[in-house]
């Protein structure tokens, strides 16, 4: 091997790991720049500027419903797409039946389908009273817009996870001890797959809180979730607040991520949300 | 004693019977969300795109009108280079995750998946920090070069539409190559390099056969979201970038002629889903782990 050839494979290795770094510097970069302008006071006067913590209080001050409905809508869709997702997974993996692939390709539909389109059609159908219902508007139809869009996640999450048990095996000694249906279930079955519920739970908590596409077609002045504000933050607001507002958000992001690694060890795996 | 056992059977056989009902019993409620709130609204749509007296007028438009065209085009446009770009650098970042082991990599892979879960106006604004007037590359360029602020400001317009796409679509494109590089043979690689592969024509011929179901799903999922990328859009290039969303939008908003915009928005729905089922179908890729 000549010496010139060992230099230009070095070189190869050199421009790769900078193609790396600069990757990573692109994902970094913006989050590091959001969070410091989240806490600079002023840019005029000297190099070192001031440090600040009065644009977070005015924006939680200004936005404390929002805030407050961003997280309640989050909850309640956490907890209705765990209670309707986790039993159609089990179904769908523990059934053999006709058209069960054919349901598991069509469960992945409302991450396929554009969520303007969603937030459009759910608006036409459901802006207007119908059956006797009046959604338009309420925090409700936003928590069912949120669960259709997320409980794909959840199914997902769960699927893979009962795919990855001998859930058959744990079912059939339960059965044979005695243990009814619920029961197997429960306190059998659950226990082996609560780490692909509780990461699928807490991707729905992250992604029900940031939801924009959807939910900006069916809010109503009275219901604004944060991304809705942030929206009309990012207009109006200075740059510092917008910041402030946008690092609540990563913080939002952050601890669930840190969650989900911790939780599951393969970490997030599940690609998702749409912008 | 033989009735006690007939009771004993029979409550057996009710309980076997509910037990079997049960799971479909809970399955219900997942049916009607799926029903009530994505087959009704996009069955909506789909009549209101076809009136009784022109059934396919408005999908003519979508093609015949330029205005509609051009979004269509433009929407294809920056999603096929975004793509392009974003799975190119993902191949780089998604070996070294993949194929070196390293302390930090945790840290790395976590580092990598942050903007997956980001809102998608968190991204806009992720964008104008950075190219925005008072952004910290525009402030860059112009301490280092001098002139206006404005002058180098990029985050509205295409520009910043195709890097906040990119910023998000490259971390989705990394994670679906990751795991293609994890269960690569490692053997593969160390043999064609033995026998005298340069390294390009290993890549070329060992390596990316062995990829490419985990190239397609990147493909699929990074088109298909800046297809159907709106909330970003709406704040980086309202009024300035007709892409297809925008344009729905605006056609709602402007005119209220929901016909046009349902049969927009159909068209949409149609690219979007039909890219990743077809690759399901084709090539039996699964786009979502």
């Amino acid at each position: 091997m000549s010496r010139s050839f060992r230099s230009k494979l070095d070189t190869g290795l050199i421009a790769f790991y900078l193609v790396c770094v600069a990757i990573l510097l692109f994902i970094t970069l913006p989050i590091l720049t959001i969070l410091a302008y989240s806490v600079i006071g002023s840019f005029d006067g000297g190099l070192i500027p001031s440090f600040t913590l009065e644009h977070y209080a005015g924006v939680i001050e200004a936005n404390s419903d929002p805030i407050l409905l961003s997280l309640q809508v989050a909850v309640a869709t956490t907890i209705l797409t765990v209670a309707i997702g986790v039993p159609a997974a089990y179904t769908l993996v523990r059934y053999d039946f006709r058209f069960n692939s054919v349901i598991r390709e069509l469960s992945i539909l409302p991450m396929a389908i554009p969520g303007i389109v969603i937030g459009i059609g759910i608006v036409r159908v459901w802006g207007v009273p119908r059956l006797g219902i009046d959604l338009a508007g309420s925090t409700g139809l936003i928590i069912l817009a949120h669960s259709l869009f997320t409980v794909p996640f959840v199914i997902q999450t769960t699927m893979s996870a009962l795919e990855s048990i001998d859930f058959r095996r744990l079912e059939e000694s339960a059965r044979s001890l005695g243990a009814g249906w619920a029961k197997t279930f429960f306190l059998v079955i659950v226990p082996h797959i609560y780490t692909g519920i509780l990461s699928g739970a807490v991707l729905v908590f992250a992604l029900s809180m940031g939801e924009f596409n959807i939910t900006f077609f069916i809010y109503s002045s009275l219901n604004t979730t944060l991304p809705i504000a942030l929206f009309g933050g990012f207009r109006t607001a200075t740059v510092g607040e917008a910041s402030a507002l946008a690092s609540l958000f990563i913080g939002i992001v952050l601890v669930s991520i840190v969650l989900i690694q911790t939780i599951s060890d393969t970490g997030l795996r599940t690609s998702g949300g749409n912008i | 004693m033989s009735i006690f056992n007939r009771e004993v059977t029979e409550n057996r056989v009710s309980i076997r019977k509910i037990e079997e009902t049960l799971p479909w019993l809970l399955s219900i409620p997942i049916a009607g969300l799926y029903a009530l709130f994505l087959g009704l609204p996009l069955a909506l749509l789909f009549l209101i795109s076809m009136p009784a007296e022109e059934p396919l007028a408005n999908y003519v438009a979508v093609f015949a009108n330029p205005d509609y065209r051009n979004s269509l085009l433009l929407s294809l446009g920056i999603s096929v280079f975004v793509t392009i770009v974003s799975v190119i650098l993902a191949l780089f970042m998604a070996y070294f995750i993949g194929r070196r082991d390293f302390p930090g990599k945790r840290l790395i892979v976590a580092i990598i998946s942050f903007p997956v879960s980001l809102p998608g106006i968190l991204v806009a604004w992720a964008i104008i920090v950075m190219l925005g007037r008072s952004g910290i590359i525009t402030q860059l360029l112009v301490f280092l070069f001098g002139g206006s602020a404005a002058q180098y400001s990029n985050a509205f317009g295409i520009i910043g539409l195709l890097v906040g796409y990119t910023y998000f679509t490259l971390p989705r494109a990394t994670m679906s190559l990751i795991s293609s590089f994890e269960n690569l043979n490692s053997d593969l690689e160390e043999a064609a390099r033995s026998l005298g592969a340069s390294k390009l024509s290993t890549f070329r011929h060992v390596i990316l056969p062995e990829i490419a179901p985990g190239i397609g799903s990147a493909v699929v999922l990074s088109f298909s979201v800046c297809m159907a990328a709106f909330g970003t859009a709406l704040l980086l290039a309202s009024g300035e970038v007709p892409i297809l969303p925008l344009k729905i939008y605006s056609v709602v908003l402007g005119t209220y002629d929901y016909a046009a915009a349902s049969a927009l928005a159909v068209v949409l729905t149609i690219i979007t889903v039909g890219i990743i089922y077809g690759y399901t179908y084709f090539f039996g890729g699964e786009v979502y782990e």
